[in-house]
């Protein structure tokens, strides 16, 4: 009766947890893509951390689309259909095909009144080295170049020429292959043109219902285009297209694992049982499982990521064995009851479970959030399928279970092999092989960067290429986010960031940047240039002296120029906050971050930049910081690949320990050995097959433990190699095999290396666990043989 | 103020809009393409007179070109200064007193760009690449032809009145006359009937 009540609690636990889970999905998104959450902090200061997660989300939900075509005006006919079916429904903040005109007129007008003290960089320089002979030179050449020579009415505005200067000075200076044609932005080259569409997504590129919607307009625009002309096609460029890729292998993987696992699962359970009724139990215990899986991931991180829920799919497998030593031990004992069953399989499979949440709460004390929410997932899983085998299967299992089987005859034929090759023999020849594949160990090589989590989508990264061909722009990763108590000081921090980057600039280690200081100097750089412009016009020969002996300037305009000079002596500098309110600044505005306790800027660099040169930088500004999370992820790969090895050791310590207190340091020997020499083969072999090693190699041999130790305590506890216990564990086996096996084939770098590795290494283990049953010692044999109640 | 903004239109001028003349007159770009010699490698000395209202006197210079279709015109100034210019299709770059080369800034403007493409294009003959912009009329020359070139689009029309070519087998003259008076000539001169591929100094500004 006590087991009953407790049966029915658990039950109405799982109705309980599966209407909270239906009530959790149908209220929001609860599913996450985006591979970045799966990783660790850096550790920087909060608002720094805050200011750079917007600049990237901002970077993130950026879209280039480029539709090209054989002649121009196809090209132009296929983008503006193309925009027009994207830019309905809110998909995007801003999609732009045309280029404002405006913008481009109004630059002239916003900067008119500040040009006093607005310099560009070159003649900044120039002015400040006190060459003014130079000066001079570029100012006659500007008037003498054979193209885009100033105009009369220019020259009467600005005879020095300097706001001009400084306007040009303000577009990109790197060549840029794309030209603003009737509005278009068209790249030509020898297979027609390309006309640029340019996007900002309304939501994250990772949100899954972001992803369909998208996604399906995106298909639908292609197939417009190629419908429309033959020779048309429209191309896609940024983070999402990735994003959207990397989820639909996931789900590809997880329906792949799930229902193949599942379908592996129902043909075995036919194959032995030859009843659908184990078969329904064992479903009731992995739906338990993975019910508590989910809910668990909810409770503690409000949604699941999609990685985690490829590796759950997994759990599957795992979750199967308590009932598969269920129904081996009643094929076993046909004519035993229900408690006896259960009574003969409880120890192990107790001790099963223990040493897998050892296992898992190894990665738990990790502080990786990905591998995380895995291991919470699985832990929950596993006592969920424990609970329902121990609680619930008695119930259901009235009667005994199927006829005896072919499947244990078979098994006590092997059972019988190994009994007779057993102890010596099998030490020796597992030593002989741990020793062969041990040797692969030395051809380890590591991997630790973002490739590990990005699915490898050729066509995705075909395009992306193509497109940053075509546009000859290659927009560095890092970036540099600058703080400052206001908008001058921030500006002032800025221009001590670009002064350093000059050098850089000069040996083409950066393209170019991007800055708002560009844009509005600082007050404090603005006086200086005006002080500049002062010593031009008041030192000893005037620039002016030789506009109007060598190309006849009018002495008029000089005059005129400097009373506009004078007149403007108590104007205040041009202001950021003003520039960010005008028109001017509209693609520019998501560099400036207004944060709390003070205001952050973003610097964008081009260019093919080496982190550390640009972190020497930044150590030596104090309010610059360099952010560049594709490179900390290396770090952080191998930093947590290092961790996970010293938690698995311990685990692996921990783990001997609690055997020891139940087998004796022998038998606890005996057992170890077995997941031992199952993570050696694995990672020998994994030598061979010249794999790469990371993190998430490291985490399967912190399962392979859990499982190979599980698989070692069924045969210690069953006190031989006994038919049923290696029918079970066969069992298991192969249907971890199975899902962990299906989960090696997935795009994802880092779910490959994890099923492979686990793959061999169950492999490996299963053919070893018999060796847990060695070294029992007599006495405590007979305990065993007597102690099932 | 309104000055520099117009002025600064002048610079940003020829964003041109997509209409064509109402019946473009084909013609003149026909006759004159087929009498073009479009040979790879143009050597030629130039004349350059910019004549600007505000100045006294037009600003002149003068030097020699080469001409490689397809890459560019290195355009080397000997008077009044020795300044070197390699004119791309996207870019323009300078050399200047043993320094360089420097990006020259108006390349990234999109108009400087439409006007340094119809620099090469009536340079290199290939007139028929300016009809997208403008109507031809025939005008009567002595010996060659001569053609006048109008703006076809609105916001060319701001800025240029017209631009005249002439020549025979090559273009030896451009007369481009702007709205507001200002006008910019190119003569060109000891055209190289045969003329020598780039040698290697001349090779090395290509290289940039």
């Amino acid at each position: 009766m006590h087991t009953r009540a407790m049966a029915v609690v658990w039950l109405i636990i799982v109705v309980g947890g599966a209407l909270w889970l239906l009530l959790r999905i149908a209220s929001g998104p609860v599913i996450d893509a985006d591979l970045l959450s799966l990783l660790p902090r850096a550790a920087q200061a909060p608002a720094v951390q805050a200011a750079a997660d917007k600049v990237i989300s901002a970077q993130e939900r950026r879209l280039l689309l480029v539709v090209s075509a054989v002649e121009e005006s196809a090209a132009r006919k296929a983008a503006q259909s193309t925009y027009e079916a994207l830019a309905e429904g809110g998909l995007f903040d801003r999609l732009e095909l045309r280029s404002d005109l405006a913008r481009f007129e109004g630059l002239g007008r916003f900067y008119f009144p500040h040009r006093f003290q607005l310099l560009s960089e070159d003649a900044r320089r120039l002015l400040l080295s006190g060459d003014e002979k130079a000066f001079e030179r570029h100012l006659l050449l500007r008037y003498l170049s054979p193209l885009g020579s100033p105009g009369s009415s220019l020259i009467e505005a600005d005879p020095l020429l300097l706001l001009p200067d400084f306007l040009s000075s303000l577009r990109a200076a790197q060549p840029s292959k794309i030209r603003l044609k009737e509005g278009f932005l068209t790249v030509q080259d020898e297979d027609g043109f390309h006309v640029l569409i340019v996007g900002v997504l309304a939501a994250s590129p990772f949100s899954v219902a972001n992803q369909e919607a998208l996604g399906a307009r995106l298909r639908e625009a292609r197939a417009h285009v190629a419908q429309q002309n033959p020779k048309a096609s429209l191309m896609v460029a940024g983070v999402f297209p990735y994003a959207a890729a990397g989820t639909e292998a996931a789900r590809r993987e997880i329906s792949i694992v799930g229902s193949g696992s599942l379908l592996g699962i129902l043909l075995l359970f036919l194959a032995v049982f030859r009843s659908l009724r184990p078969f329904l139990m064992a479903g009731l215990a992995i739906a338990s499982g993975c019910l508590a899986g989910f809910v668990s991931c909810f409770a503690i991180f409000g949604e699941v990521h999609l990685l985690t829920l490829v590796f759950g799919a997994s759990l599957v497998g795992i979750s199967v064995d308590y009932a598969f030593h269920y129904f081996c031990a009643a094929l076993d004992k046909e004519n035993s009851d229900a408690g006896s069953v259960l009574g003969e399989i409880f120890p192990g499979i107790t001790l099963g479970l223990l040493t897998s949440i050892i296992g898992f709460s190894g990665i738990l004390l990790g502080s990786f959030p990905g591998l995380r929410e895995m291991a919470v997932f699985s832990s929950f899983g596993l006592v969920a399928a424990w609970l329902s085998v121990v609680l619930l299967f008695p119930l259901l299992r009235q009667e005994a279970a199927a006829r005896p089987s072919r499947a244990l005859s078979w098994a006590s034929t092997c059972a019988r092999l190994w009994s007779r090759s057993a102890g010596a023999t099998a030490f020796a020849g597992c030593g002989i092989v741990v020793l062969i594949l041990a040797a692969g160990a030395f051809n380890l090589t590591p991997l630790n960067d973002f490739r590990l989590l990005q699915a490898h989508d050729r066509v995705v990264q075909a395009e992306e290429q193509r497109v940053r061909a075509l546009l000859g722009q290659a927009p560095a990763r890092q970036f540099f986010l600058v703080a400052g108590a206001d908008a001058a000081d921030l500006l002032e921090n800025e221009e001590a960031l670009t002064t350093a980057l000059s050098p850089l600039l000069e040996n083409g280690e950066v393209t170019g940047y991007t800055a708002l200081s560009r844009f509005v100097p600082s007050p404090a750089r603005q006086q200086v240039n005006r002080a500049l412009i002062r010593g031009l016009l008041s030192g000893e020969s005037s620039p002016f002296d030789l506009l109007e002996d060598q190309l006849g300037l009018p002495e008029s305009l000089r005059t005129s120029y400097e009373d506009a000079f004078a007149a403007t002596a108590a104007q205040p500098p041009l202001m950021l906050a003003d520039w960010l309110a005008s028109p001017v600044s509209a693609s520019l505005r998501e560099l400036w971050l207004d944060g709390r306790g003070g205001v952050f800027s973003a610097v964008m660099l081009t260019g093919r930049t080496e982190s550390a040169v640009l972190r020497e930088i930044a150590e030596k500004l104090p309010a610059v910081h360099l952010i560049d999370r594709v490179g900390e992820l290396s770090g952080i790969f191998s930093t947590y690949r290092d961790q996970a090895l010293w938690l698995t050791l311990a685990s692996y310590i921990v783990v001997a320990v609690v055997l020891a207190l139940r087998y004796g340091l022998k038998g606890a020997c005996s057992v170890m050995a077995v997941p031992l020499t199952a993570g050696l083969v694995a990672f020998g072999a994994l030598g061979y097959l010249s794999e790469p090693i990371s993190l998430f190699n490291v985490m399967a041999l912190l399962l392979i433990l859990g499982i190979g130790v599980d698989y070692a305590i069924f045969f210690r506890e069953a006190g031989a190699v006994k038919a049923s216990t290696l029918l079970a564990v066969a069992l298991s086996a192969l249907t971890t095999l199975l899902a962990f096996g299906l989960l090696s084939v997935s795009a994802t770098m880092a779910v490959h290396s994890f099923g492979l590795t686990l793959l061999i290494g169950i492999a490996a283990a299963f053919l070893l666990a018999p060796i847990g049953a060695l070294l029992i010692a007599p006495q405590r044999k007979a305990h065993l043989d007597g102690a099932v109640t | 103020m309104g000055q520099l903004v117009k002025a600064v239109l002048v610079v940003l001028f020829m964003i041109s809009g997509s209409c064509r003349a109402a019946a473009p007159d084909d013609q003149p770009f026909e006759t004159i393409q087929g009498q073009l010699d479009r040979r790879a490698v143009l050597r030629a000395d130039f004349h350059q007179e910019r004549h600007l209202e505000i100045l006294k006197r037009p600003l002149q210079s003068s030097g020699t070109m080469l001409l490689l279709r397809d890459e560019g015109v290195l355009w080397r100034v000997t008077e009044p200064y020795e300044v070197t210019y390699l004119i791309r299709a996207d870019e323009i770059l300078e050399w200047e007193g043993g320094n360089g080369p420097r990006r020259v800034g108006m390349t990234a403007v999109p108009a400087f760009r439409l006007m340094t493409e119809m620099f090469l294009a009536a340079l290199g003959g290939n007139l028929s690449s300016l009809r997208e912009n403008f109507s031809a009329e025939t005008l009567p020359a002595e010996t060659g032809w001569r053609v006048r070139l109008l703006p076809a689009v609105e916001t060319l029309a701001q800025v240029i009145a017209s631009l005249e070519v002439a020549g025979d087998s090559y273009v030896r003259e451009v007369l481009l006359k702007e709205v507001r008076g200002d006008s910019m000539s190119f003569t060109f001169s000891n055209l190289d009937a045969d003329p020598a591929g780039p040698d290697e100094a001349e090779r090395s500004y290509f290289a940039h």
